[in-house]
C-alpha cells in the first residue's frame, strides 16, 4: 500500500492511536521490507479497540503482531 | 473539468457516519426515500468510537428519576444559554431513544435484575439538584464503539448507498436552496456531484483548531467550514469545554480518576498549587476550576518545562499496585505519550480542548438557520457535535453528547421524511457555472505552490489558539489572537501542496481540512472577543460575571473569504416546547 494511503488508514477515531500510528507510519513505514509493510497494514486495519487493547491495556498480543507492537510501544 | 464529474441523485444525503450521521441515515433508510451516506473515514472509525463514559437518560433503573430533572440539570449545566425547547425535546425523548438502541443491539451493561445499568455522572442530579442521579447508561467502557457498530450494521440491512473514504469539499446551492455536495473519492481520485432534496451535515466537532485537544485526527469540523464558505453563520463558537489534564504535547486524557485516587498537581517551584485556588476541594475541584488554576500558574511564570507552559501531575507517591488496579492504562499512556514512568515520575499536563458546544445553528427540528430571526435554509439540516441546536448552551454535561446524537439523529430522519412527503421528486437543475466555481476553488488549492507547508501553518494556528483563546480570556489577548489569526487565514493562499495527484493525496486532504480549521479558529476568536461576559465555559478575566441583561443571547458569526466578519444575535429560547414542563428560571449557577 502506498504511503499516503497508509497515512489515511491511521485515522482510527481515537487520538492516542491516531498520533502513534501516523508518526510511526511517516517515519518508519517507508523503511520496512515489503513483507513487514503488509504485516503492518494488516495490523492497523484491525478494529480500533483491538489496537488500543494491545498498545495501552496490556491485552495479549497475536504472535504475528508482536514485533510491531513492541516497536510502536518503544517508538515515541 | 465539470464534464468528468460523476453525478448521483438521492432524496437525502447524510454527510458523516459518526453516531449522529448513522442514526439519521438509519432512520431514513426505513422509509421509502432514498439515502446516501458519505464519510471520509470508515464509519466505525468516526470519533464517536472514542466515547467511553456513556449516554444519559432518565430511565430510572437505579432509583426514581424524571426527564424534568434531567432537563433542569442540562439547563443549569448550560448556564441558561441552552434553548429550553430543544432541551425539553432531548430529555423527554431520551428514554425511548435509548430503549431503541437496546433493541437495535447495543450491549448495555446490566444490573442484576437485567435492567440497563446506570452510573452517576458530573452535574446529573435528582429533584432539581437535591440528590445524585444515576442516569448514564454504558456498554462497559466502549459505549461509542458499541453504538457505532450497531447503527452501521442496522443501516447495512436497509437500502443505504454508502460512499466511504469520500471527502466532501463543499455544499452546492442553487436559488438559495442547498441542493447537493461536491465530493472527492480518495481512492480513485474521481470527483462527484451528489444531488438531493435534503442534505444533512453530521461532520463532528473541530477540536483540532487547538494544539492540545482530545480529538482524533479527523475532527476538523469540515461541515462548519462549508457553512462559513457558503456565507452562513456559526453559533456560540466561543464555548469550548476544556479538560484540565491532557498529556502535554499529545492531548491524550489522564482521567479525573487519577486525582480521585490521590494524584496532585505542582508548578515549576514544586508547589502544590490547587489549595490556593480551591481550599476545600483542592485537586478534586471541578474541571473549569482546575483548568483555570493551571493557566494562572503558567501566566504567573510558574509553568514547567522549557517553555514554562504546563504543570505536573504526580502519581508516583501512590502504591504502584493501586495505580495498576484503579487506573488501568494510565502508566502505558504516560509511558508512550509523555515518555515517563508514572510510578516514578510526574506526568506533564495541560488544559486540553475536549468538546465544542458551538457550531452550525439549527432549530429544534435540526433545520439549519441563516440568521438570528431563525430563517430556515431550505434543504439543509445539521446535527451532532458540529451543530448547535442548542442543548449544551455554554457548557455540556458529560454523557449528554451521545444523547444529542441519537435523539436528534432520529428526529432529523423523521423531519426529512415529512418534508419529502410533501415535495415533488424532481430535482432542480444545477447550473454548470455553480459547479465550476467550486471546482475552481478546489483546483486552486490543489495547485497551490507557495512557501508555507500545510503542517507548519496548522501548527502555528493551533499554537495561536492555545495561547490566545485559552480557558480564561481577556480583551488584550483576544485582540492579539484575532490579529495573528487573520494573518494566518490570509497565509492560506501561500500554502504549498507538494503532491498534485488525486489518488490518496493525504497532503491535499489535510490542506482542505486546514482551510476549514482556519475559518473556525477565526470564528472562535471573534466570538470570544464579542461576548463581554463570563458564562459556562467562556470565562473572561475582564468581565468576570454572567450578564443576563445584555448577553442572554446566542452569537452568530459569519466570516468572509478575506477573513472579515460580522455578527448577528438570536435570543435564547426560554419557553419550553409544551406545557408538560415549566421554564427553568434564571438563577446563579453554583454547585
Ligand atoms: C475522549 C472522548 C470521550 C468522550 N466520551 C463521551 C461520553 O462518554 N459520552 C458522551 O456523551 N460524549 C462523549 N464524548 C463526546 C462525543 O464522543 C462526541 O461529541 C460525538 O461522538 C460526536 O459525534 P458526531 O456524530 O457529531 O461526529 P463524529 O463521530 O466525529 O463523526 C463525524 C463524521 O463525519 C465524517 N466527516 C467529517 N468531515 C467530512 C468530510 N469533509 N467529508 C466526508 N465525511 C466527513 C467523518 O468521516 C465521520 O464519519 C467524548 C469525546 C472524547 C474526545
Amino acid at each position: 500500500m502506498r504511503l499516503s494511503e497508509v497515512i489515511w488508514k491511521c485515522r482510527k477515531g481515537i487520538r492516542e492511536i491516531d498520533i502513534l500510528l501516523s508518526r510511526y507510519t511517516q517515519e518508519v513505514y517507508p523503511k520496512l521490507s515489503e513483507i513487514e509493510q503488509k504485516n503492518y497494514v494488516e495490523f492497523i486495519e484491525q478494529d480500533t479497540f483491538e489496537i488500543l487493547d494491545v498498545l495501552i491495556n496490556d491485552k495479549p498480543i497475536d504472535a504475528k503482531f508482536l514485533k510491531i507492537v513492541q516497536a510502536l510501544k518503544s517508538f515515541n | 473539468m465539470s464534464s468528468k464529474i460523476i453525478k448521483h441523485e438521492h432524496d437525502v444525503i447524510v454527510i458523516g457516519a459518526g453516531g449522529s450521521g448513522l442514526r439519521a441515515t438509519m432512520g431514513i433508510s426505513q422509509s421509502e426515500h432514498s439515502v446516501a451516506c458519505i464519510s471520509k473515514v470508515f464509519p466505525t472509525r468516526s470519533h464517536t468510537v472514542a466515547a467511553q463514559g456513556g449516554i444519559s437518560g432518565a430511565l430510572g433503573n437505579m432509583g426514581e428519576d424524571d426527564w424534568r430533572w434531567h432537563m433542569y440539570d442540562t439547563v443549569k449545566g448550560s448556564d441558561w444559554l441552552g434553548d429550553q425547547d430543544s432541551i425539553e425535546y432531548m430529555c423527554k425523548n431520551a428514554v425511548e431513544s435509548i430503549i431503541e438502541l437496546e433493541h437495535f443491539g447495543v450491549p448495555f451493561s446490566r444490573t442484576e435484575e437485567g435492567k440497563i445499568y446506570q452510573r452517576p455522572f458530573g452535574g446529573m442530579t435528582t429533584e432539581y439538584g437535591k440528590g445524585i442521579a444515576q442516569r448514564t447508561c454504558a456498554a462497559a467502557d466502549r459505549t461509542g464503539h458499541a453504538i457505532l457498530h450497531t447503527l452501521y450494521t442496522q443501516a447495512l440491512k436497509n437500502d443505504v448507498d454508502f460512499f466511504i473514504e469520500y471527502f466532501v469539499i463543499d455544499l452546492v446551492f442553487e436559488e438559495n436552496k442547498c441542493v447537493g455536495v461536491l465530493a472527492w473519492c480518495l481512492d480513485d481520485g474521481s470527483i462527484h456531484l451528489f444531488q438531493s432534496h435534503i442534505i444533512i451535515l453530521a461532520t463532528g466537532g473541530h477540536g483540532r483548531t487547538y494544539q492540545s485537544s482530545t480529538s482524533a485526527h479527523s475532527c476538523t469540523g469540515d461541515g462548519n467550514g462549508m457553512i462559513l464558505r457558503a456565507n452562513l453563520p456559526l453559533m456560540d463558537m466561543e464555548f469550548i469545554q476544556f479538560h484540565p489534564t491532557g498529556i502535554y504535547g499529545a492531548g491524550c486524557l489522564i482521567t479525573e480518576g487519577a486525582r480521585g485516587e490521590g494524584g496532585y498537581l505542582t508548578n515549576s517551584e514544586g508547589e502544590r498549587f490547587m489549595p490556593k485556588y480551591a481550599p476545600n476541594a483542592k485537586d478534586l475541584a471541578s474541571r473549569d476550576v482546575v483548568s483555570r488554576a493551571i493557566q494562572m500558574e503558567v501566566n504567573a511564570g510558574r509553568g514547567v518545562g522549557k517553555d514554562k507552559d504546563h504543570a505536573l501531575l504526580h502519581l508516583e507517591h501512590l502504591e504502584s499496585s493501586l495505580i495498576h488496579e484503579k487506573l488501568p492504562g494510565i502508566t502505558e499512556t504516560a509511558k508512550i505519550f509523555a515518555g515517563v514512568d508514572a510510578t516514578k515520575e510526574p506526568i506533564p499536563v495541560i488544559p486540553t480542548v475536549h468538546y465544542n458546544m458551538g457550531g452550525t445553528p439549527t432549530n429544534h427540528n435540526t433545520e439549519v438557520i441563516a440568521n438570528g430571526d431563525g430563517t430556515i435554509v431550505e434543504g439543509l439540516m445539521a446535527l451532532g457535535e458540529g451543530a448547535c441546536v442548542s442543548v449544551h448552551g455554554a457548557n455540556r454535561l458529560g454523557s449528554n453528547s451521545l444523547l444529542d446524537l441519537i435523539v436528534f439523529g432520529k428526529s432529523a430522519a423523521e423531519r426529512a421524511c415529512s418534508i419529502l412527503d410533501k415535495k415533488t421528486k424532481n430535482h432542480i437543475k444545477i447550473k454548470s457555472s455553480t459547479v465550476d466555481q467550486l471546482i475552481d476553488n478546489f483546483e486552486s488549492t490543489r495547485n497551490s505552490s507557495g512557501d508555507i507547508r500545510t503542517a507548519e501553518l496548522r501548527d502555528t494556528m493551533q499554537k495561536t489558539m492555545q495561547r490566545y483563546a485559552p480557558v480564561y480570556r481577556d480583551e488584550e489577548t483576544l485582540k492579539k489572537g484575532i490579529e495573528i489569526m487573520t494573518g494566518l487565514f490570509k497565509d492560506f493562499k501561500n500554502v504549498s501542496v507538494s503532491d498534485k495527484s488525486l489518488i490518496w493525496n493525504s497532503d491535499l486532504v489535510e490542506t482542505l481540512e486546514l482551510n476549514n480549521l482556519l475559518y473556525q479558529s477565526l470564528a472562535t476568536l471573534h466570538s470570544a472577543h464579542e461576548r463581554k461576559e463570563s458564562r459556562g465555559s467562556h470565562a473572561r478575566d475582564d468581565h468576570p460575571d454572567r450578564n443576563d441583561n445584555d448577553w442572554l443571547k446566542h452569537t452568530l458569526v459569519r466570516i468572509d473569504n478575506e477573513g472579515g466578519y460580522d455578527f448577528d444575535y438570536k435570543p435564547v429560547q426560554l419557553e419550553t416546547l409544551t406545557d408538560e414542563v415549566e421554564t427553568v428560571k434564571l438563577k446563579a449557577r453554583t454547585y
